[in-house]
Parts: C-alpha cells; sequence; structure tokens
C-alpha cells in the first residue's frame, strides 16, 4: 500500500498509452491476475505444503490492493470506453474484496487460516473461563480476557448469520472478478490489436 | 467435489463472463469504435478532402489502424494525404527534409478530441533538416529557453523573417541596419544556424588573409549578389578582380599589383626590386598612373579581360534555390505585375529568376526544385494535363486556387 501511495505522488500523471501508463496497466493487471490464479490453487490444494493460508490471504490483500492502485494509475483518471469499464469493475472487485475479508475474519478462525470447529471453540472459551478463574489475576489482566471471551462468545452467536453472509458474499465475488477479468482481456487484446503497426 | 473446483467453473462464474462478453459485444455493437477509442478525433478541416475525407473525425478505425501484420501506421497517412507523400518523394520542405518521416506518429498524434492540435512536437525535433539548425538559439537574450512561437508564432510551418530582426535589433553599431541593406531581409538564404560570421569568423583561415586596407573593407564590397554560403567562396582573389576600376594604368602595368602596392594604401608605391610581390598575405595591391608597369598582363599572363570582374559573379538567380533572392537595387515593377515577388517569404526574387530571357514569358522551373517531370508526374495524378501555365492556377505561388 505504501508503495502504490507513493507512486501516486511520485510520478507525473501520464497518459495510459505511455510508456509509463503501460507499464502500469501491465504490471497492475499482472499482479491482480497472479494473486487470484495463486490463491485459488492454494485455497483448493489438498495440503497445507505450500504455506498456511493465512499467509496467502495477507498476500492475495496486498496485491489485491496494490495491483489494482496500478491498474487506477494506468487509467490516468479517465473512465469512458471498455478501458474504463474495466476499471471500475477493478474497483468494485476490490470494494467488494474488502467486504469479504470483514466477513471472512469475523468466523473464529485457526492461526492456519481454517475455520474453527465448535469443539476447538467450547475448547478456548474454557481455557479462557478457566485462565480467569485463577486466583491473584491482574485487574487490566482481568478486564482484557474478559473482553476477550464476551468477543469470542459474540462472535459464536453470530457465526451462522456470518457463514450465510459469506456465502453469499462469494456468490458474487467471484463472478463479478470473473466478469472484470474478461473486461481485462478484452482491453488488453483491443489495445494489442489497435496499437499494431504504430509507427 | 465442489471444493476443488476452481472459482471460475461455477455457473455463476461462467454466467458472468457470457454476460460480459455479450455487454461487450452490445456496446460495440451501439457505439461502433467508440468503445474502445481513447477519446474524439480530430474535426478540423483545411477546407480540402484527403482520402475522401475532410477531417479525421470521419473515418472508421481501421482506415488508420492496421491490426496485426497489415503494415504501419504511416503508410495509411501517406496514402491520403498525398501532399506529404509528394513532398517526401520530391525531397522538399517541410517533410521531405526530415529524417525518419515515415514515422508520423513522432510528431502527430490523434484522440485528443476534435478541436484538439495533432502536432505535438516535443524536444528533439531535428531541427537542422529544415535548413536552419538551431545550435546558435539554445538560449534568448533575457536568457529564456527559446519555444517554438518565439520564432514561428501559432503556425511551425511558416517562419516570418521579420522575427529575425525582432530579436537581433539591439546588435550594436546598427549592425543589422548595414546588413539588411547590404545583403537583404532574406536572412535564411545565408544564415543556417550554425554560421557565426561576425567577430567570430577569421578571414584568415580563408585562402585570402585580409591585411591592410582589405581588413576595413565591408563584406559587400567583395562579395558582390552573393546569397549562401557556397557563393562566398567565389569571391574574386585577383587584385584586379575588384579594383578594375582603380587601375590608372588602364591595364598597362599589368596585373601583377604586387609589385609596386601593398594592401596598406595606393601610396607609397615600391619600385620592383624593392620586394612586395607576392610578400604578406593573400592580397596584392594595385597600380597607379606612372607607376611601373608591363604589357597588359597579369604578372600570370593572363589578359586582363579574362580577370573576374565583381560584376560578373554569378547571378543570384542563377544559383540554386535560395540564393535565387534579388539584391537590392532591381527595377521597380510595372504596375501590372501581378504575381507576388516576394513569393516564397525569401524577400523580393531577381526579375531574372522568373524572366531569365525576356518579361514577356516566365519560367518557374529556374527557381524551385522541381523538375518538370516532377510536375507533370504530380498533375497527372490529378488529371490536370497542362501544366504550362503554372501561375493560372498558383496565383500567388502556394497552393493552387480551385478550379
Amino acid at each position: 500500500m505504501a508503495i502504490a501511495i507513493a507512486v501516486f505522488a511520485v510520478l507525473p500523471r501520464t497518459a495510459p498509452g505511455a510508456a509509463v501508463g503501460h507499464a502500469l496497466g501491465i504490471a497492475g493487471f499482472a499482479l491482480m491476475i497472479a494473486t487470484e490464479v495463486a490463491y485459488s490453487l492454494r485455497k483448493r490444494a489438498r495440503t497445507g505444503a505450500w504455506g498456511p493460508m493465512q499467509t496467502w490471504l495477507r498476500v492475495h490483500i496486498f496485491t489485491g490492493i496494490v495491483g489494482p492502485a496500478l491498474v487506477l494509475l494506468h487509467t490516468n483518471w479517465r473512465f469512458s470506453g471498455l478501458a474504463g469499464a474495466t476499471a471500475i469493475a477493478v474497483m468494485v472487485v476490490v470494494v467488494s474484496g474488502f467486504v469479504g475479508r470483514y466477513l471472512y475474519t469475523a468466523l473464529p478462525r485457526t492461526t492456519a487460516g481454517e475455520e474453527m470447529s465448535q469443539a476447538a471453540i467450547a475448547a478456548l472459551l474454557g481455557e479462557l473461563d478457566t485462565q480467569l478463574s485463577q486466583p491473584g489475576l491482574a485487574p487490566r489482566v482481568s478486564r482484557q480476557l474478559t473482553a476477550a471471551r464476551d468477543r469470542l462468545k459474540l462472535r459464536v452467536v453470530r457465526i451462522p448469520r456470518h457463514r450465510r453472509l459469506l456465502a453469499l458474499w462469494h456468490t458474487v465475488h467471484v463472478p463479478l472478478g470473473v466478469g472484470m477479468f474478461v473486461l481485462g482481456f478484452a482491453h488488453v487484446a483491443v489495445a494489442l490489436y489497435y496499437g499494431a503497426g504504430l509507427r | 467435489m465442489s471444493r476443488h473446483r476452481l472459482p471460475f467453473a461455477t455457473p455463476l462464474a461462467l454466467i458472468s463472463a457470457i454476460v460480459a462478453i455479450a455487454g461487450i459485444a452490445a456496446a460495440w455493437g451501439l457505439t461502433g469504435g467508440g468503445l474502445v477509442s481513447p477519446g474524439g478525433l480530430n474535426r478540423e478541416s483545411d477546407g480540402e478532402h484527403h482520402g475522401g475525407v475532410a477531417n479525421h473525425g470521419e473515418l472508421d478505425c481501421l482506415a488508420c489502424h492496421t491490426g496485426f501484420g497489415a503494415g504501419v501506421m504511416s503508410d495509411r497517412c501517406l496514402a491520403c494525404h498525398d501532399d506529404i507523400r509528394d513532398d517526401i518523394a520530391q525531397k522538399a520542405p517541410l517533410h521531405g527534409k526530415l529524417p525518419e518521416v515515415s514515422a508520423c506518429l513522432r510528431c502527430h498524434t490523434e484522440h485528443r478530441g476534435s478541436d484538439a492540435e495533432i502536432t505535438q512536437i516535443s524536444g528533439g525535433f531535428p531541427h537542422e533538416a529544415t535548413g536552419f539548425a538551431l545550435t546558435a538559439h539554445g538560449k534568448k537574450q533575457d536568457g529564456g529557453r527559446f519555444r517554438c512561437g518565439d520564432c514561428h508564432g501559432d503556425d511551425v510551418l511558416h517562419f516570418a523573417k521579420d522575427r529575425c530582426a525582432g530579436c537581433h535589433k539591439d546588435d550594436p553599431d546598427e549592425f543589422l541596419t548595414h546588413h539588411t541593406a547590404a545583403w537583404g531581409d532574406a536572412c535564411l538564404a545565408c544564415h543556417d544556424g550554425v554560421d557565426r560570421f561576425g567577430d567570430r569568423f577569421d578571414h584568415g583561415k580563408t585562402t585570402f588573409a585580409l591585411d591592410g586596407k582589405h581588413a576595413e573593407a565591408r563584406c559587400e564590397a567583395c562579395h558582390v549578389r552573393v546569397r549562401g554560403l557556397a557563393a562566398f567562396a567565389l569571391a574574386p582573389s585577383a587584385c584586379i578582380g575588384c579594383h578594375r576600376d582603380d587601375d590608372v594604368h588602364r591595364g598597362d602595368n599589368g596585373h601583377d599589383c604586387g609589385r609596386c602596392h601593398t594592401t596598406e594604401a595606393w601610396k607609397p608605391v615600391r619600385r620592383p626590386g624593392e620586394g612586395g610581390a607576392g610578400e604578406g598575405s593573400g592580397s596584392s595591391g594595385d597600380g597607379e598612373p606612372g607607376d611601373g608597369a608591363s604589357d597588359g598582363e597579369t604578372g600570370d599572363g593572363e589578359p586582363i579581360d579574362a580577370m573576374p570582374r565583381p560584376d560578373a559573379m554569378p547571378r543570384p538567380d542563377a544559383m540554386p534555390r535560395p540564393d535565387a533572392r534579388a539584391p537590392i537595387g532591381e527595377p521597380a515593377l510595372p504596375d501590372d505585375h501581378v504575381f507576388p515577388v516576394t513569393h516564397g517569404g525569401g524577400g523580393r526574387i531577381a526579375c531574372a529568376t522568373c524572366h531569365p530571357r525576356t518579361t514577356r514569358s516566365y519560367t518557374c522551373y529556374g527557381c524551385h526544385e522541381h523538375t518538370p517531370a516532377n510536375i507533370e508526374s504530380i498533375h497527372s495524378r490529378r488529371n490536370i494535363d497542362d501544366t504550362s501555365d503554372c501561375a493560372g492556377c498558383h496565383p500567388t505561388g502556394g497552393r493552387a486556387r480551385r478550379r
């Protein structure tokens, strides 16, 4: 994100078809493709040999922000025609991604990013209760443990609703992303075709 | 099972892809090329039609864009802009003088809007290719950088000669006044932006060093009716070339003037044997009545009448353009002379440039770079067979008036 902000601040506005503008668009779109493909493949991998999901999600979110930011720079703030529709679709998918990120983290998860089972949640609550029942607990620590236990209980209560919302979000986000990539590839194809023989 | 399915393989994702593609197709059908156009095309017109249209705004995308493997856009440009194509073929200004002229996009652009400027020349324009380098025009007198408009005004294709005087008016000793009186006001006829005559010019590096009284002489005293750098080298080097009217001996003493005279003054006169002939510099003196003389020949035995005279120098109208400008002193024009004698922007043209034999006829081939064969070729493409009366269609010397 810092890189994107630095790019915004330092670079002068450049035409999308100029060398810098093209580089921004290519880099941004490549980041978006790489993160989507790699993250999807990792999510569907049967083993955890490729690293924890939490790390992949962080990378997915990072590139999912920086990539669109570069694409936004590539537009030079002009949103007309197919290219403009593509840029707007990118922004819609990014906003949708922020919503998904909230719903995703609303569900209690393990450090590896997997959703916690009922038994694991019950064990965690029991451990919190055990710690709170220990004598001589400092008041500040006691308050923190109590707050954590209450937040977890609230999240547990909301698990069914968040699970439904996450499923619904997933149903919307993925087709939005697919549509965005269709527009993006169409934009690239048009740019290559009409840019051929420019001399 | 569905857990391991890729997200874009879901029914909703596929439907989304289909909807996106259908949307693109529908929008393309409704807007034509507007869907993928990065901006409006220029709709200004110069009143002429090129390629069947009056402006770029009337063109379809594929009129200019070649797509894959179908040539380059510049070929499409020149297919319509036949006037530019002719300039390139004839190496005529402006485009015919430019390097890499086939790369139109170096200087021209589009899709900036209906009234946007399509000529956008940034740094690196090869100005020397136009015949005038900007080597000596890096900064203005006030220290600021030159901009195109400083010399060209609003139209970079044209140059008003009074622009030079606008900046050089402050040169010392009324230099410009004298300079213009001597050489005319067609600055570009002599100056190419690289030459730096004046104080920096060392005449001693030529074959004729200036010493004695010669060092005080005005350039035009010896370089008569000269226009252009090459013609400067044609100045006479023998004394009689410039001093024929000063020869009080009427040729009786020959032309080995240096036997008796030096460049310091006509007098005192040295007698033969006192030294001086061929001494000192490339200059030599002329004779004086009563001084030692020979037999009507030069020291080299060359007859007097064979020596060049200043007024026998090549007339400017016999030189290739732009040396064809008239010297000061051309006769006044008759009242019925309607063709502009300043045609071309380089000052008044000498009468003999267009009327080499008689003023009852004229020719345009004595000045222009084009040849009868080229003119025949160009006009035949426009179904013009009679090319004998140039001024009939080109009354101002510029573009043809509409028939």
